[in-house]
C-alpha cells in the first residue's frame, strides 16, 4: 500500500488520532511550520494569480466575441470558463487571447488561400470572388497584423478603409514601437564599392515595401535608405481645416523615415481616418544613429531630393471641403472647378488632390501665358531665398490655333503657346499672330471643334475649353503637385500615369452622365475614345509619347517604378560614375526637349531654316555653360538610395490606380475591346 | 589560277563573316520577369515590363522619331481568357482593324504567318494623332503600327510595333526578325 495512503489512513483512523497527542512536542514543532508553509503557499497562489474576473478587468467587444466564438463562457459572476468547464486565471488570459487571435488569423488566411486557389489568382479575381474576399477581410480585419492589413488594404477604397481602421483596438497585438521591419541589404554585386567611408548600417526604420494586391513586391534586396539630404522644411500654409498643431514650425531635422512615421498619429485630426499609405505607416523604431543633415550644396540643385514630408494624407469629406472652399482665396471659376473635382474625382485620387489644395494652398490662375508650353495646365514651383516653396497652377482657358493650308487639299491645325518665355528660351522670335497678342482684337466668335473660338484677321483663333475638361486638367495638376510634395514624383512616369488616369476616369464619369464626349477638345476626345474602346492601345500610346524626346517624362532606360528600382540598384554599385552619367543623360534630355520644340516650330512653317539653325546653336551654347558639379561617391549612394521610398510609394499608388480602373470599367460596363 | 580564285572568294567570305557576326551579336535575348516568352531585343532598345488594368505588357522602347514626338517601340501584351473585357481572338482582330474617321484610322487585311510554330495573323494600322500630347507646339502626325496576333489556346499575344509613318518602312525587317525570334514559354 502506498506510503501516502497508509499515512492518510493512519491519520484518519480515529484510534490513531490519539497518536498525535502523545507525539513529542519537537516533532509537532517541526511539522507545524511545514503545514503552515503549505497553506501559505496555496493562499499566495490564489492571491498572486487569482481567477479572472471580468468585473475587475472587462473584455473589449472584440475579445468577448473571440472568446465566445471559441466556446469560452463568460459567467454572470465575472468568471471565465474554458470549454472544459475550468475557470481561467489571470495569467492564462494574455496568452489565451494571443493564441485565439493567431488561430483566427490563420483561419482567415486559409479561407483566402482556398478562395484564391479556386480562382485564377489574386490578380484575376472576378467580382463575386472579390466580394467574398472582402467579406472575409472585413470579418477578420481587427485580428490581422499591421503588415497584413497593409497588404490587403488594396481591396478597399479609402472610404471603406475608414470604418475598418476605426474599429481597431488601441493596443492591438503588435505594438508599433516594437515592430521591426526586416533588414534588407543593398548587396553589391561587382567589386567592392569605390568608397570606404563609414556607412550607417541599413537600419530597419523605414516601412516595408508598400505593395497593393495587383502588383507583386519586387524581389530585389534593397538597403534601407540613409536619411536623405533634406531641403529646408516647407512651412505648410495655414488651413481652416484641421491643420496639424505644429504647422509652420520648423522641426529639427531627423531621418525622413522616422519623420514620416512620427507625423502620422499626431497630425491627423481626431476621428479622421488615416488611410493606409506609405506616408501613414505606424511609427518605426528610432534609428540608432540619426545622420546629420549634410549640406545639399554637394549636389547640384537639379538633384535636390525629397523634401520633408508634408502633412499625412487623409480622406476629406465633401462638407469639409465645401466649407474650406467658402473661405479659400480662389476665384469663382476656380472654385467651381474644385467643386467638380470634389464631387466627381475618382476615389483613389480624390484624397491626394484635395490634400494638395488644402495643405499646399497653391495659387490657381487662369492664364494661358503662364501655362507656358503646356496645352491645358502647368504646375509652377517657386522657391524663395530661405528655401520655402510655393506652387502655382496656371490653367489655360483655351488653345491658340494656327491653320496652315496644304498645297492642294485641307489644312493642318497647330496649337501654339502664347508665352513669350517659351520662345525666348528657344531663342526664336515670338510668332507674329494676332491671336497670340494679349490685346489682339477678334473679328468674330463662332463655335467650332475647339469650343467657342475667337477668330482674328490673320486666320489665327483662340479656342476655349469646357468647364468639365478644365476640371480634369486641374485634377491632373493637383495630383502632380501631390506627387511633388509627397515625394513620389521620383518616377515622373508614375506620377504622370496616375494623374492622367485620374483625369480620364473623371472624364468617364462626365461621359456617363452627359452621354456624350463633346465637352472634350478634339485631342482629348481622340485619347478618351481610344481609352474607352481600345484601352491597351491607349496605354501603349501613352508610353510611346511620354518617352519621346519632346516630353522626356519616361526614361526608356529606367522604365516604370519597379524597373527603376532595379536600375537604381545597379547604379548604386557603380557610384559615382553612374550618377555622373545619369546627370549627363538628364541634361541631354532637357536639351533635346527644347531642340525638338524648335524643330516642331520649323515643321509648322513658323521658323525659317536659318532661324532654326541659330536657335540650335544658341541652345547648345546654353547647355555648355551649365557646369557639372563634383559628385562624391557618398552623395551618389545617398542619391540612389533616397529614391527608394518614393519609387515604392509610386509603385503602390500605380497598383491602387490599376485596381480602381479595373473596378470602374467593370461597374460602368466599359470593358471595350482589349486591343 | 583556280587556287587564286578560291583564295579570293574565301577572303571575301571571311571579310563578310565578322559583319554578320556583329549583326547577330547586336540583339540580346530577353525574357520578362514573368518568363512568359523569349525574344531578341534589338541593340540599343530598352525593355521593361509593367502591369496595367488589362494585364501584363512588355514595352521595348527604341529610337525617337525624327520629329521627336513619338518613340518607336514594340509592345507585347498577353491577353488572357480570364481578364475582364476579354474578346476572342477573331473578334479582337476585327475590332483592331476597325476604322475610325476621327483619327483617320485604317487597316490592311490580316495575313497568316507562322510565328513560334503557331499560325498567327499580321496586319498594319495607320492613324493620325496630335503630338506631343498636352504639350505646345503640337500638330497632327501619322502613326503606323505593325500588329501580330499569336493565339495560345483561347488566350493570345498581341505584338505591336509602333512608329511614326515617315519611318515605318525602316522597321519592317526588324519587326519580321523580331517575330521570328519570339518564342512562347511552352514552345517546343
Amino acid at each position: 500500500m502506498p506510503f501516502a495512503s497508509r499515512s492518510l489512513q493512519y491519520l484518519l483512523n480515529k484510534g490513531q488520532v490519539g497518536y498525535l497527542v502523545p507525539m513529542p512536542r519537537v516533532r509537532a514543532a517541526i511539522a507545524a511550520p511545514g503545514l503552515l508553509f503549505c497553506l501559505a503557499a496555496a493562499a499566495w497562489a490564489i492571491v498572486a494569480d487569482p481567477f479572472y474576473n471580468t468585473r475587475l478587468h472587462p473584455f473589449t467587444a472584440l475579445q468577448a466575441d473571440l472568446l465566445s466564438a471559441n466556446h469560452f463562457q463568460i459567467r454572470p459572476d465575472g468568471s471565465v470558463v474554458n470549454p472544459d468547464g475550468q475557470p481561467l486565471r489571470e495569467s492564462d488570459m494574455p496568452y489565451l487571447l494571443t493564441r485565439l487571435q493567431s488561430a483566427q488569423r490563420l483561419k482567415a488566411l486559409l479561407q483566402l488561400d482556398i478562395l484564391l486557389n479556386r480562382s485564377g489568382g489574386e490578380k484575376r479575381l472576378p467580382l463575386a470572388e472579390k466580394n467574398e474576399v472582402k467579406k472575409i477581410l472585413r470579418e477578420n480585419w481587427p485580428h490581422f497584423t499591421w503588415s497584413m492589413r497593409k497588404h490587403f488594404s488594396g481591396y478597399f477604397t479609402l472610404r471603406e478603409l475608414e470604418p475598418l481602421n476605426k474599429n481597431l483596438p488601441p493596443d492591438h497585438n503588435e505594438s508599433p514601437l516594437t515592430m521591426k521591419d526586416p533588414e534588407i541589404i543593398f548587396a553589391p554585386q561587382a567589386a567592392e564599392p569605390p568608397f570606404t567611408g563609414p556607412v550607417a548600417p541599413p537600419v530597419a526604420a523605414a516601412p516595408a515595401a508598400v505593395v497593393a494586391t495587383a502588383v507583386p513586391a519586387p524581389a530585389i534586396p534593397l538597403a534601407e535608405p540613409k536619411p536623405p539630404i533634406s531641403v529646408a522644411a516647407v512651412a505648410p500654409a495655414p488651413s481652416p481645416l484641421a491643420a496639424p498643431k505644429d504647422a509652420g514650425v520648423l522641426k529639427p531635422w531627423i531621418a525622413a523615415d522616422v519623420a514620416v512615421a512620427a507625423a502620422v498619429p499626431a497630425a491627423a485630426p481626431p476621428g479622421a481616418a488615416v488611410p493606409v499609405s506609405a506616408s501613414t505607416l505606424p511609427p518605426a523604431p528610432p534609428a540608432p544613429a540619426p545622420a546629420k543633415a549634410e549640406p545639399a550644396a554637394a549636389l547640384p540643385p537639379s538633384f535636390a531630393i525629397l523634401a520633408a514630408r508634408e502633412t499625412p494624407l487623409r480622406e476629406i469629406l465633401r462638407e469639409e471641403f465645401d466649407k474650406f472652399l467658402a473661405d479659400a482665396p480662389y476665384g469663382r471659376d476656380v472654385k467651381a472647378l474644385l467643386l467638380l473635382i470634389s464631387e466627381k474625382a475618382p476615389n483613389f485620387a480624390r484624397a491626394h488632390a484635395l490634400n494638395a489644395v488644402i495643405s499646399g494652398l497653391p495659387l490657381i490662375v487662369v492664364d494661358s501665358s503662364r501655362a507656358g508650353a503646356s496645352a491645358r495646365g502647368a504646375l509652377l514651383t517657386q522657391e524663395n531665398s530661405s528655401g520655402e516653396k510655393s506652387y502655382t497652377i496656371a490653367m489655360s482657358p483655351g488653345p491658340l490655333l494656327y491653320k496652315r493650308k496644304s498645297l492642294f487639299f485641307g489644312s493642318a491645325t497647330m496649337l501654339l503657346s502664347d508665352s513669350p518665355q517659351v520662345y525666348s528660351a528657344l531663342h526664336v522670335p515670338f510668332p507674329k499672330l494676332e491671336g497670340a497678342k494679349r490685346d489682339g482684337l477678334a473679328l468674330k466668335q463662332q463655335d467650332g471643334a475647339w469650343g467657342q473660338a475667337r477668330i482674328y484677321s490673320d486666320g489665327s483663333e483662340r479656342g476655349s475649353y469646357s468647364q468639365q475638361q478644365q476640371a480634369g486638367s486641374l485634377l491632373r495638376e493637383l495630383l502632380l503637385l501631390d506627387a511633388k510634395r509627397q515625394g513620389w514624383d521620383v518616377s515622373a512616369y508614375a506620377a504622370e500615369l496616375f494623374a492622367a488616369t485620374a483625369q480620364t476616369l473623371l472624364y468617364a464619369r462626365f461621359y456617363l452622365e452627359l452621354k456624350n464626349d463633346r465637352f472634350l477638345d478634339p485631342e482629348l476626345r481622340a485619347n478618351f475614345r481610344q481609352w474607352l474602346q481600345r484601352p491597351a492601345e491607349y496605354r501603349d500610346f501613352l508610353v510611346h509619347s511620354l518617352s519621346s524626346g519632346r516630353l522626356g517624362i519616361l526614361d526608356a532606360r529606367k522604365g516604370g517604378p519597379e524597373s527603376q528600382l532595379q536600375f537604381n540598384q545597379e547604379a548604386w554599385v557603380s557610384c559615382p560614375q553612374s550618377l555622373a552619367q545619369d546627370k549627363s543623360a538628364a541634361l541631354a534630355a532637357q536639351q533635346d526637349v527644347l531642340n525638338k520644340q524648335a524643330l516642331s516650330l520649323w515643321r509648322m512653317g513658323l521658323l525659317e531654316s536659318k532661324e532654326l539653325e541659330e536657335a540650335r546653336k544658341a541652345l547648345q551654347g546654353d547647355w555648355l555653360s551649365v557646369k557639372a558639379a563634383d559628385i562624391s561617391a557618398e552623395s551618389c549612394v545617398k542619391y540612389w538610395q533616397s529614391q527608394s521610398d518614393g519609387l515604392k510609394q509610386a509603385s503602390a499608388l500605380l497598383a491602387q490606380m490599376t485596381l480602381a480602373e479595373q473596378k470602374f470599367r467593370e461597374e460602368a460596363g466599359l470593358n471595350g475591346a482589349n486591343n | 589560277m583556280p587556287i587564286i580564285k578560291i583564295i579570293s572568294i574565301a577572303a571575301l567570305l571571311w571579310g563578310a563573316r565578322p559583319a554578320r557576326a556583329q549583326e547577330e551579336a547586336k540583339a540580346s535575348r530577353y525574357a520578362p520577369p514573368t518568363r512568359s516568352f523569349y525574344c531578341d531585343v534589338p541593340s540599343g532598345w530598352h525593355a521593361f515590363e509593367e502591369e496595367d488594368a488589362l494585364g501584363n505588357v512588355v514595352h521595348l522602347l527604341g529610337p525617337d522619331s525624327p520629329s521627336g514626338n513619338y518613340r518607336t517601340g514594340i509592345d507585347i501584351r498577353w491577353v488572357e481568357k480570364s481578364q475582364p473585357g476579354f474578346r476572342p481572338v477573331a473578334k479582337a482582330i476585327d475590332e483592331m482593324r476597325g476604322s475610325d474617321p476621327m483619327t483617320e484610322r485604317t487597316a490592311t487585311g490580316a495575313r497568316p504567318m507562322r510565328i513560334s510554330g503557331i499560325l498567327s495573323r499580321t496586319f498594319e494600322i495607320q492613324e493620325t494623332r496630335r503630338l506631343a500630347p498636352d504639350s505646345l507646339p503640337s500638330l497632327e502626325e501619322e502613326l503606323h503600327h505593325y500588329v501580330a496576333v499569336i493565339p495560345s489556346g483561347e488566350s493570345y499575344y498581341v505584338i505591336r510595333l509602333s512608329s511614326t509613318r515617315d519611318v515605318y518602312l525602316d522597321y519592317r525587317k526588324l519587326f519580321v526578325d523580331f517575330l521570328r525570334s519570339f518564342k512562347t514559354a511552352n514552345f517546343r
